[in-house]
């Protein structure tokens, strides 16, 4: 039976963007929470 | 598919029943917080970031997201899911750029409303920019209010199991009658909080739904393998697309982001965050909301491809994969959040309209109701008449406002989006440019439209031009008959009637009917204003 593959660009937009995208934001709420509590 | 019995179609009509009670309960005790003006339109600029974050991303997002976006992936396959970094792309400029600066701003001048930052940012001694951006709201706001009251009848008729003609006059009736008395009772914070329950409902429901069905097929692997079955196509980024096809395609998912800016229901939600604290939180929630809606949406669309291949609507499979999959409780709360996306969305752009009408124009126009107490009783009523406006419309379907609809989302981006990314930086603007923006933004918008739109249209395409100078022509002479316009003015609109001429004449010269209208109208508008701003600046500058 033939078996079915993602294409490279699908790959991208089905995970691997969404997952940068939240780690990007998240990194970017740490960071920002960091720098708010510096007196 | 098996039809529903009537045992499941009695648990749904209770959990629904419970869940339309639970939004008059927060309208309550939402009106119980709101004591004027400021309280009505703004929620007194007291909201945390949860309430401004998740009100925000779920009025921006209607029944759109639950149907429409579903039924993208489930007919394209992956690359329907490319309105998702379009979207994403517009949630990124909104948090992080026009959030923080906006809400700042906002404080500053104490204005209200979207329409009271613009005309307080560039200065309005005559009224021009006010009316102007009110007639932009209202000629929108009520078309698609009225749309989605249509919709969430439909939706209401079909999960309360109501037949016929009559059952969706019921549904209109429901739907419309909970969503205004809680927004005309809780104002803004009835509005933010209902949609914070239903965007965590929204959220809930598109997160546990494609886990449940992908475990009920074995796994993501078997819905790679159901989906290559079908068409190997369902599985790449471009859908079997190539050349300018592909490309005006992607260019346009991405160009929906263009629009967010623009949107006034979703932008106030910014200024009535409390302090820039909650700004930065609810820009990481806002974020993850969107995500996981958004690649929820679209993951549903591609197990529904799998589970449902032969439905006649691809845009109906969230709703009959939570009656084939779940419990009727649970199918009764996935179809709430899909009512809840809706709703969300009416009660948003009904406070607006209504805000436009009570606060833009009998307030600072008209120089009435001055008072806070006074503010607050107008503002109820008004919310009241536009709600029973927006029913009526519905239940009517006047062709006309549902018209209307067509420009919406990008009439309000392009004639709203460049004026408050503009208003946002330093100078380099003026009231003039604001006006001509404006208009250009929403000419270009109907222009480009209705060309793309050529081919079924002809006769409306060909009467832009006359549109175009009827209009501009109307507008100069009420400007002149009241005395508000000045040299400035004047030229605005003439500048937004030649640009949206020549937008007219490039989309049939160059063939452009694939591009996005919004795109061309977003930064046509954007070049107008400050071009005319440059030819025109106002000496007397406002400062911010």
């Amino acid at each position: 039976m033939e078996t079915h593959h993602l294409s490279l660009g699908a790959h991208l937009l089905l995970w691997v963007f969404p997952l940068v995208l939240v780690t990007g934001v998240v990194i970017e709420a740490v960071l920002a929470a960091r720098k708010e509590r510096q007196p | 598919m098996t039809p529903p019995d009537s045992g499941t179609v009695l648990t749904v009509a209770a959990v629904m029943t419970l869940y339309l009670g639970v939004l008059l309960a927060i309208g309550w005790r939402a009106a119980r917080r709101t004591h004027g003006g400021e309280d009505f339109h703004l929620a007194g600029r007291s909201l945390g970031a949860w309430a401004a974050g998740i009100s925000s991303t779920a009025s921006s997002e209607s029944g759109w997201v639950t149907l429409g976006a579903v039924g993208m992936t489930w007919t394209h396959g992956v690359s329907g899911l490319w309105f998702a970094p379009g979207c994403l792309l517009g949630y990124l400029v909104n948090l992080y750029f026009v959030a923080p600066r906006l809400r700042k701003l906002s404080e500053e001048q104490g204005s209200l409303t979207l329409t009271d930052v613009i005309t307080r940012r560039w200065g309005d001694p005559r009224h021009v920019l006010r009316t102007t951006s009110v007639a932009i709201i209202l000629l929108s706001m009520m078309g698609y209010v009225a749309a989605q009251m249509t919709a969430a009848g439909k939706a209401f008729s079909s999960t309360l199991g109501l037949e016929g003609h009559g059952g969706y006059l019921l549904g209109v009736l429901i739907g419309a009658a909970v969503i205004t008395a809680v927004t005309s009772l809780g104002g803004f914070r009835g509005v933010a909080w209902t949609d914070l329950f239903q965007g965590l409902l929204v959220a809930a429901a598109l997160l546990i739904l494609p886990a449940w069905a992908i475990l009920k097929l074995g796994g993501f692997g078997a819905v790679i393998q159901g989906l290559g079955r079908l068409d190997p196509d369902l599985l790449t980024a471009t859908g079997g697309m190539a050349g300018p096809a592909l490309w005006g395609f992607i260019v346009g998912e991405l160009g929906i982001g263009l629009g967010y800016p623009g949107m006034p229901h979703v932008i106030t939600r910014y200024m009535a965050a409390r302090d820039q604290h909650e700004v930065r939180r609810l820009q990481l929630i806002a974020m993850l909301w969107g995500v996981a809606v958004f690649w929820g949406a679209g993951v549903i669309g591609l197990v529904g491809k799998v589970m449902f291949p032969t439905l006649a609507d691809g845009e109906q499979t969230l709703m009959v994969m939570a009656r084939e999959l779940l419990h009727p409780v649970f199918a009764g709360l996935i179809l709430a959040a899909v009512i809840s996306a809706i709703l969300s969305t009416v009660s948003s752009q009904l406070l607006v309209a209504a805000s436009a009408v009570s606060y833009d124009i009998v307030e600072e126009v008209m120089g009435r109701a001055a008072d806070d107490r006074r503010s607050l009783v107008l503002g109820r009523w008004t919310v009241a008449v536009v709600g029973l406006i927006g029913m009526l419309l519905a239940l009517t379907e006047v062709r006309l406002v549902f018209w209307f609809v067509l420009f919406a989302w990008s009439g309000l981006g392009a004639s709203f989006g460049p004026l408050v990314l503009l208003s946002l930086r330093r100078g380099g603007m003026s009231r003039y440019g604001a006006l001509a923006g404006m208009l250009t933004g929403f000419g270009v918008t109907v222009a480009w439209k209705l060309g793309r739109g050529m081919a079924d249209n002809p006769e409306a395409f060909a009467r832009v031009p006359f549109m175009v100078l009827a209009s501009a022509a109307a507008i100069l002479l009420l400007g002149q008959l009241t005395r508000r316009f000045g040299v400035g003015d004047f030229a605005a609109v003439l500048a937004a009637a030649v640009v949206t001429l020549a937008a007219w004449w490039l989309v049939q010269r160059w063939g452009l009917h694939n591009l996005y209208e919004l795109v061309p109208a977003f930064f046509l508008a954007g070049g107008t204003a400050l071009a005319v701003a440059a030819a025109f600046p106002d000496r007397e500058k406002v400062r911010t």
